[in-house]
């Protein structure tokens, strides 16, 4: 703890050192605007960037190119409170009480809470990052391919019920999720499924492709039939209450701190980024909730748990990546990258041999999201200005970077195609009462299911009994089994006495 | 799909094109528009960072713009049918690894003929790949893991990037040459291949040498033998599979430097000229060094001789260890 924070303080004096405070500055500006455009990728701009870093001081390049990461979350919520488009994954969640929120002249509180919690859930990431780092390895290490496959199963199960209206409604369109992550390439096999001879779909649909057009897309094709042709300013999105209220910061705040434990924790677990995190944190939230039926309709706790979660864990994704040397995703793999270009290789011996860039990194987190809640805080008036652009102007203007943004993803007309697929599709679903959100949810966590499902088998050799033989893994299964008995014990209690659903659920 | 039947044409039609105007491209005027470096995996890969380090330096010397351009999808597939059919004047060029030499004998679909539709510019880089285990599994060399999988044909699993890299094929290779039977584990990439075997959920492992250097220098992971023909300067201790008693074992992770089929030679002399001399700069030696790679500068006989050496010697090797062609 102590050394902890003697290396804190080296690290702000090292962070506060002119040129690095102008380039985390540079990072975390550049982060928030890419993460306000829809579909442009935290991961092309950061190695659009690379070369950029390469005549730069290690310490500068690791700092900027951090603080695009990070910087990049402010900005992502913004679009899927006020849009309805998730301009980044981890924040599709967001949209399904940010844009209730915002329809009920509520977006400054959301974007209000989305700031507190950004800052609680970050401030616990790096917090963690002090003071776990040198201890991770065995923390992490407890996750094996068992423990992952129960966990996602767990956060399927609770998660299926994660959007509002019918149940089975729900559940189906979660395994339509799951049906859709199979197409592409099998881990196991290397062979393709489901691709029906287009070699676009080797590596199966895009993440944001889906996400975009399920959201913005399809909620576009929803309003614009629903809008008088004249006069049409904005889209009835009144601004009425720009700040939270105290009611509202006592509403958001527990949400807060379990998405920020919830957010660290996926951070830790190899391979379960931000974008899980979310989603599991808002299917925790309305699990618990006493009103759950209030969730998809404007619920605070719904911005207010996915929103510290993601931060969390984008600063909990630094651990691994910095004390281990293995990324955990793709981002990290790319400031790795950077960093060997440098010739530093991190790994368990960089706190002791580089701290000018390990405890540098971190006051620099601090530093960063410093500036992004200061500097986004007194934006959130502006960006709700937003909604008083004319719909004509604003919609087709989004849907224009939504076309670049998917486009650049991986250079692919085919991924532009498939999102105006997806959103004609998630027309459709909203007209029938379907809610687009358990896609996600399935397409997110089914492959990390199937993925560590066979794995474990393949170890096994086999034996199911592996999954209940690790003290993590049957926790994991026990709480699966308690949730289905309990849902089931619920649905024989309505069948028996048919309980009267509250009227907020026909709005 | 027709479209390796329009590619046969436009390559064609192409290539009279190139026949007929050798003059136009001029070596001194190269590049006069952008040329796009396109890498067949997404951002963050070996490959991709190589290119970007490569493009900020050609930029620079070459006076001209170089930008790097990910097209990921189909192991590589995607960016090299994208190369394949882009005109070969210099403006579309490719930075690739193994999978180049591989793929043509993995996919059922023959996605592309590497010697007809590429024209070969330089060997950049190559990096070995190793056999290592976890300090709990209790294996110290290669002769305790065919020893313990001889005893017990059940016991083994190894890991490895994913089905198809060079580190599962020589896994493969390890199986056929031992006589030994061992389950294999793909893993995404190779950081989460390596992860598996640190918490020990797989007691052996197999990836391009690079992502193990850190955990080994910690002594977190102990190095079995590397797949070079000699040793790394990186593990000047660790033996190679030759000195383990496997003669002839080598195999690698190689990044090619490439371009569509037909390219003027004037333009192929100035991009290989100048591609030597940065590799040959020492500072960017240092980089691809701690990123695990030996810089090679191997010019386009050397890129030809060993595309011509390796897709026999892959396509075998794939045929002979029952990997099942996807």
């Amino acid at each position: 703890m102590e050394s902890s924070f003697a290396g804190l303080a080296h690290g702000f004096e090292v962070a506060l050192q002119w040129h690095n405070l102008i380039w985390c500055f540079a990072g975390v500006i550049v982060g928030n605007m890419v993460g306000v455009l829809p579909g442009m990728g935290v991961l092309s701009t950061i190695s659009i960037l690379l070369p950029l870093t390469f005549s730069m001081p290690p310490v500068a390049a690791l700092l900027m190119l951090s603080g695009i990461y990070y910087g990049a979350q402010y900005g992502g919520a913004i679009c899927s409170i006020l849009l309805n488009l998730p301009c980044h994954p981890p924040h599709a969640v967001t949209c399904l009480d940010g844009y209730p929120m915002t329809k009920q002249g509520r977006g400054g509180v959301a974007l209000g809470i989305t700031m507190l919690a950004a800052m609680v859930g970050a401030a616990f990431g790096i917090g963690q990052m002090m003071v776990l780092a040198p201890y991770i390895a065995s923390i992490a290490f407890k996750f094996g391919p068992q423990e992952i496959c129960a966990l996602m199963l767990l956060g399927l199960l609770a998660g299926s019920t994660l959007a509002k209206g019918s149940p089975i409604k729900g559940v189906s369109m979660t395994l339509f999720g799951i049906l859709l992550s199979l197409a592409g390439t099998d881990i196991n096999t290397g062979n393709e499924r489901f691709t029906f001879g287009y070699i676009e779909l080797s590596d199966g649909f895009e993440l944001v492709a889906i996400s975009l057009g399920l959201f913005g897309i399809a909620e576009f094709l929803k309003s614009v039939n629903s809008v008088a042709p004249t006069g049409a300013r904005s889209v009835k999105l009144g601004v009425r209450d720009l700040r939270p209220t105290r009611a509202d910061l006592r509403q958001g705040l527990p949400p807060i701190l379990r998405g920020t434990i919830i957010g660290s924790l996926c951070s830790l677990i190899p391979g379960t980024g931000p974008t899980i995190a979310s989603f599991i944190a808002y299917a925790m939230e309305k699990k618990i909730s006493k009103s759950p039926e209030r969730f998809g309709y404007g619920a605070i706790e719904g911005v207010a748990a996915p929103e510290a979660s993601t931060h969390s864990a984008v600063q909990g994704d630094f651990i691994p990546t910095m004390s281990l040397g293995i990324p955990g995703d793709a981002v990290m793999a790319l400031l790795l990258g950077a960093l060997m270009i440098h010739g530093i290789q991190p790994g368990p011996r960089l706190i002791v041999e580089q701290p000018d860039i390990f405890w540098g990194l971190i006051a620099s987190f601090w530093i960063g999201n410093l500036i992004l809640v200061f500097l986004n805080v007194p934006l959130i008036g502006i960006w709700v200005k937003l909604l008083m652009v004319p719909y004509r102007y604003l919609y087709p203007t989004a849907l224009f970077f939504v076309c670049i943004g998917v486009f650049a993803t991986r250079n692919e007309m085919f991924d532009v195609a498939a999102t105006l697929g997806f959103g004609a599709f998630g027309y459709l679903l909203l007209q029938l009462g379907f809610e687009p959100a358990p896609i996600l949810l399935g397409f997110v966590l089914g492959p990390r299911l199937e993925e560590n499902f066979r794995r474990s088998l393949l170890l096994s050799r086999g034996d199911l009994a592996t999954f209940i033989d690790r003290p993590i893994s049957a926790v994991f299964i026990g709480l699966c089994v308690l949730l289905l008995l309990a849902q089931a014990f619920a649905a024989y209690r309505k069948m028996r006495a048919p309980v009267r659903v509250p009227m907020s659920a026909f709005e | 799909m027709s479209s390796s039947i329009s590619r046969r044409h436009f390559t064609a039609g192409v290539a009279g094109v190139a026949l007929a105007a050798p003059g136009l491209a001029r070596a001194a005027d190269y590049p006069q528009r952008p040329v796009r470096i396109v890498t067949g995996f997404a951002p963050g890969g070996p490959a991709d960072v190589l290119a970007r380090v490569l493009a900020a330096h050609l930029g620079e010397k070459l006076n001209g713009t170089f930008i790097v351009e990910n097209h990921p999808g189909a192991g590589g597939n995607i960016g090299c049918n994208f190369v394949a059919r882009a005109e070969p004047d210099g403006t579309t060029l490719m930075v690739h690894t193994s999978a180049l030499v591989i793929n043509p004998s993995l996919y059922k679909k023959k996605p592309y003929d590497v010697v007809r539709d590429f024209t070969p510019l330089m060997e950049l880089a190559t990096s070995p790949n190793i056999f290592f285990t976890n300090p709990q599994s209790g294996l110290t060399s290669m002769a305790d893991v065919v020893a313990r999988a001889k005893a017990d044909p059940q016991a083994l699993s190894f890991s490895s990037a994913g089905i198809g890299t060079p580190p599962h094929l020589s896994g493969e290779l390890l199986k056929l040459r031992a006589g030994i039977q061992m389950v294999h584990v793909p893993y995404p990439g190779g950081g989460p291949c390596v992860a598996a075997v640190l918490q020990n959920t797989v007691p052996l492992g197999c990836v391009s040498m690079q992502a193990t250097l850190p955990m080994i220098a910690a002594g977190k992971l102990v190095p079995l033998a590397v797949t070079g023909r000699s040793r790394s300067p990186n593990l000047p201790n660790v033996p190679t599979m030759i000195e383990a008693g496997f003669p002839d074992f080598v195999t690698d992770t190689f990044m090619a430097f490439i371009g569509p089929a037909h390219m003027p030679q004037p333009v192929v002399e100035v991009l290989v000229r100048t591609t030597q001399a940065i590799l040959n700069d020492a500072q960017v030696h240092q980089q691809l060094f701690t990123e695990g790679y030996e810089v090679l500068a191997g010019g386009p006989d050397a890129m030809a001789a060993r595309i011509a050496r390796e897709v026999p010697m892959w396509a075998a090797l794939i045929d002979k260890a029952g990997v099942g062609q996807v």
